[in-house]
């Protein structure tokens, strides 16, 4: 069974996207304040901000289990910001979160697959209410949460009383109907915005925290899609008491969801702001400037304005958000406001004044118990107001996640600045970056297509050559731009292993620093999605196999008793080099032979083996050192992985390693996949196109420069150095191209520090060239085994075979 | 596979439908309808070296590339120069993966009705590699009809 209705995928993606990113970041905050050992505020409400959005876009997508962890977490951090208890037992509490964020995690990778159940978190989730029970009675001394479970459940934490509104329909109709004090309203949806059932779960998830009492109508709106069949034609109908704001502040929370059309006002309750004590609040009349027109809603912009900085807000007329007449009332009257801050009334009273078309603000009676200054209760105040500016206001643009709402690319700071600040970030589709990124491939085709058209040789085109020239320096512009958007620094991918060492680190009572060099360095999007996998398998051998068992073996060998990992990165011609170094025990190449030996993995005597390729053994499938399976590797499948990760991405692997000083791994990986340099090559009928990237130089071969080996293979001798041939016809099986070593063209090409010299009969020119994967069909055949790395097509239409030097020369 | 095929076959035999016809040395043959792209004269054709023989090469294709098998190799056939007539049959699976066909001459699109298919003969010798899918049989001769992704992706 599919997990979400047809019509849901688009928000599936950006819910998954979200939500990765918000646990990442909550990932990096723990990281940073259990090295620094405590919990500012500012990252307690940051954390409580992220819990609280994973709650609220989970509920939506009806995804419960997740939803009812987030918020077991919010509680326990809810908690930990009022009550600010004595934590002594910090690490429990960070274990908690942590295997709670990589539940949230696991969780959304199986939201990915179709078929998958929902996990049940109700262990976990156990040990969080258990521990902030245990935070709340003020037992944070006691031991670790494992024995805070038998502790009583009953104390009397609200996190825990509180069952999880997250959607539990059966305990709202429960729920007896508040009386006179309840108010109804009546919501409508879009035309066309489709599963209004679910639009009105979101609804009632907004307001679901500021209700005491909530019944609706239909009420089986989460299990039973036809109820939004219903909702389109009656309406979906809310009572609802207020629990501590008012009963337009709920509507106006309703009002603002996502697709709600009309919020109508069937019953007001019992007047909830009649019974906000006014003596305490300071009333203010607001008249609007002349001829600006509805007045009911600039009055609401006003009352948006200054809501979160409100503590009691309440206003006359009170219905002006659905009540259009309310104009003229407000026209004739003024629009009243009540409100009490403790930001101060001049505070608010600027607020006011500043939203646009307020043409005066009079104060008609000053709150008694409100200070007139704001400064000396602001800060006394402040939790308050950001407890509201955390439940109210950012439910109602938490559970919709929308493109533009992009919270994990805010830093905490900036969260705390008046929120005037532009949003200078957007994301995009990375499916549209592929359409562009091919677009402009095609346009690079075309240029060439018309610069280099066959019609124009022999013309003298003066003026043509001018515009020509002017068109290629642009398409290069806008080449080297799109590929700069796609580039995404690499320091995502390296953060990731600060989690991975720092829970390695517990669980093998090893003390290592993580040192990160070059982070910033860039690399393309599609490269970095197929680098997490090898960096932490990297790392977990280094961390695993790399550093020494204890301190005092490292204390033995006279090295710092801390290890050290250090991940750098870099980026030189053409190529990004990652590399992942440890300064631990290192290997042992004989070991490795011994090993393989043993396996029968070798292929070739013993002795031959260098020490490179003994060490390259690492790589092979089904190798591992470790004569134990431990937790972290040893099934020798690792390496491997790496291996086959980085060459999908047309990437290498190397080994270097110094017995008793450690081992690096070094990847290389292009720099981009889809735009190279290349040289083009004829050989017979066929083109070919070599990566400049490869290729050291070009030349006409002279007689005395070849030489023959026993079995008669072609060497060729350049400044005293001698390389292997390969006559590119001989290896591709070629028809009708020259075999006079002397009639064609030599070209010495180089990778991995191996050279060798490739016959061609004779360059064609230098073009960048686009490149293309090969049809699925020929993908059958291993011509990526044949040193064909993809196609490419040129100005004129035809088609070259992109040639993957690094694939021939490991051959010879 | 069998168990596929007999699907297949229930499906096209039951209820028909369009099949374009084509001829290599005189036999007809017919592709279905529904696999087919477009029908396109002889392109100069990229050799990729290291494929089987019956693979001739890539095509350009508006900037996608196609490879291109001949049927004649495929079928053991030799080869003849390229004509006027001949053609190259595009056609399309899953949706995306295309491959090119080089047939002598492509005739004409003819509504196969129900009764006029018939089933290959099940026997062990004669259709070991399964390319024909069905025969067709009506007043104007006898017709057989390809299995295109047998064709196109069995090694």
């Amino acid at each position: 069974m599919a997990r979400f209705e047809a019509g849901m995928e688009s928000m599936v993606d950006m819910y998954i996207f979200e939500t990765t990113s918000l646990l990442e970041q909550l990932d990096q905050i723990l990281m940073k304040t259990e090295n620094e050992n405590s919990f500012g505020e500012e990252e307690i409400n940051e954390i409580f901000r992220i819990m609280h959005t994973i709650k609220g876009s989970s509920a939506m997508m009806g995804l419960d289990n997740m939803s009812h962890l987030a918020h077991a977490i919010e509680d326990m951090f809810y908690i930990v910001r009022e009550d600010n208890p004595v934590i002594s037992d910090m690490r429990s509490l960070y274990d908690l979160v942590f295997t709670a964020s990589d539940l949230l995690k696991a969780e959304i990778d199986l939201v990915q697959d179709e078929d998958s159940e929902p996990t049940d978190f109700s262990e976990q989730m156990n040990k969080i209410k258990n521990f902030a029970a245990m935070l709340k009675s003020g037992e944070a001394s006691a031991p670790a949460a494992p024995a805070a479970s038998d502790a009583p459940a009953q104390s009397p934490a609200p996190a825990v009383e509180k069952p999880a509104p997250a959607a539990d329909p059966g305990e709202m109709i429960t729920v007896t109907m508040g009386g006179d004090n309840s108010t109804t309203v009546k919501v409508t949806f879009e035309d066309d915005c489709k599963m209004e059932n679910l639009r009105a779960l979101l609804v009632i998830n907004n307001i679901r925290n500021e209700c005491s009492m909530l019944k609706f109508e239909p009420e089986d709106i989460e299990d039973n899609s036809d109820t939004a069949k219903v909702i389109v034609e009656n309406g979906f109908i809310i009572h609802f008491t207020p629990a501590q704001t008012t009963s337009e502040d709920i509507i106006s929370l309703i009002g603002s969801t996502m697709n709600v059309k009309n919020c109508e006002v069937l019953s007001m309750g019992g007047e909830k702001t009649a019974e906000v004590p006014a003596y305490t609040l300071t009333t203010a009349k607001v008249e609007f400037a002349e001829d600006c027109k509805m007045e009911n809603l600039r009055a609401l912009l006003v009352v948006n304005n200054i809501r979160e900085e409100c503590d009691e807000l309440a206003f006359v007329p009170s219905d002006i958000e659905t009540n259009q007449s309310t104009a003229q009332t407000i026209r004739d009257n003024g629009f009243i406001v009540h409100f009490k801050s403790g930001y101060g009334d001049d505070a608010i009273l600027k607020i006011i004044g500043e939203t646009a078309n307020v043409a005066s603000v009079t104060v008609l009676k000053t709150g008694s118990d409100t200070p007139p200054a704001a400064a000396p209760t602001q800060k006394a105040e402040a939790p308050k107001t950001e407890e509201k500016a955390a439940t109210a206001p950012k439910a109602e643009t938490a559970p919709a996640p929308k493109p533009e709402s992009k919270p994990a690319e805010k830093k905490p700071a900036e969260n705390k600045a008046s929120g005037g600040a532009k949003q200078s970030l957007i994301s995009v589709n990375l499916y549209k970056l592929d359409q562009l990124l091919d677009m402009v491939g095609e346009i690079v085709i075309t240029e060439a297509m018309v610069t280099s058209n066959p019609d124009l040789k022999g013309l003298r085109l003066d003026n043509f050559q001018k515009a020509a020239r002017q068109l290629r320096k642009l398409n290069s512009e806008l080449q080297d731009i799109v590929m700069s958007i796609r580039m995404v620094p690499i320091s995502g991918a390296f953060n990731k292993m600060t989690r991975i060492v720092r829970d390695m680190k517990v669980k093998l009572n090893k003390d290592v620093d993580l040192i990160f060099e070059g982070e910033e360095t860039e690399v393309d999007k599609s490269i970095i999605d197929n680098l997490n996998d090898p960096l932490m398998h990297m790392v977990r051998n280094s961390m695993d196999h790399g550093i020494e068992e204890t301190a005092e073996d490292r204390i033995a060998a006279g090295k710092n008793p801390k290890g050290k990992i250090t991940l750098s990165a870099y980026s030189s011609s053409g190529e990004v080099v990652i590399v992942v170094a440890d300064d631990g025990m290192g290997m042992n190449p004989e070991k490795l032979l011994d090993k393989a030996e043993r396996n029968g993995i070798l292929t070739k005597p013993r002795t031959e083996y260098t020490e490179k390729e003994a060490l390259g053994l690492i790589m092979l499938p089904g190798f591992s050192t470790n004569e134990t399976v431990t937790e972290y590797s040893g099934r020798g499948v690792g390496m491997d992985v790496v291996r086959q990760n980085i060459e999908k991405c047309g990437g290498t692997v190397s080994v270097e390693s110094k017995l008793g000083e450690g081992t690096s791994f070094i990847i290389k990986i292009p720099l981009s996949l889809s735009i190279v340099d290349g040289m083009e090559v004829s050989v017979g009928s066929s083109i070919f196109t070599i990566p400049i990237s490869y290729i050291k130089e070009s030349f006409k071969l002279r007689p005395n420069q070849i030489l023959r080996d026993t079995d008669g293979r072609e060497m060729v001798m350049i400044r005293g150095e001698c390389y292997p041939l390969i006559r590119l016809y001989e290896l591709y099986d070629l028809d009708g191209a020259e075999t006079d070593l002397y009639s064609g063209i030599i070209i010495l090409v180089e990778s991995d520090g191996k050279c060798a010299c490739l016959l061609a009969d004779e360059l064609i020119g230098e073009q960048q060239v686009v490149v293309k994967p090969f049809p699925p069909l020929l993908n059958n055949f291993n011509v990526k085994q044949n040193g064909m790395s993809g196609c490419s097509i040129l100005g004129d239409g035809s088609i070259t075979i992109i040639l993957d030097i690094s694939n021939i020369i490991s051959d010879f | 596979m069998s168990n596929i095929t007999k699907e297949e076959n229930k499906d096209f035999g039951s209820a028909g439908g369009e099949v374009l016809l084509f001829t290599i040395d005189d036999v007809v043959y017919g592709i279905e309808i529904k696999y087919i792209n477009e029908i396109i004269g002889i392109e100069q054709i990229t050799v990729v070296p290291k494929v089987p023989d019956y693979i001739k090469g890539i095509i350009n294709l508006r900037g996608k590339t196609v490879p291109i098998i001949s049927v004649r190799k495929r079928f053991g056939k030799e080869e003849i120069p390229y004509d006027e007539r001949t053609c190259i049959i595009v056609l399309e699976f899953d949706g995306s993966n295309q491959a090119g066909i080089i047939v002598d001459r492509v005739r004409e699109v003819t509504q196969a009705k129900p009764e006029e298919i018939c089933v290959t003969p099940a026997n062990k010798n004669v259709n070991t590699n399964h390319y024909i899918k069905n025969i067709i049989e009506n007043a104007e001769g006898i017709k057989l009809l390809l299995n295109c992704e047998k064709l196109v992706m069995e090694q």
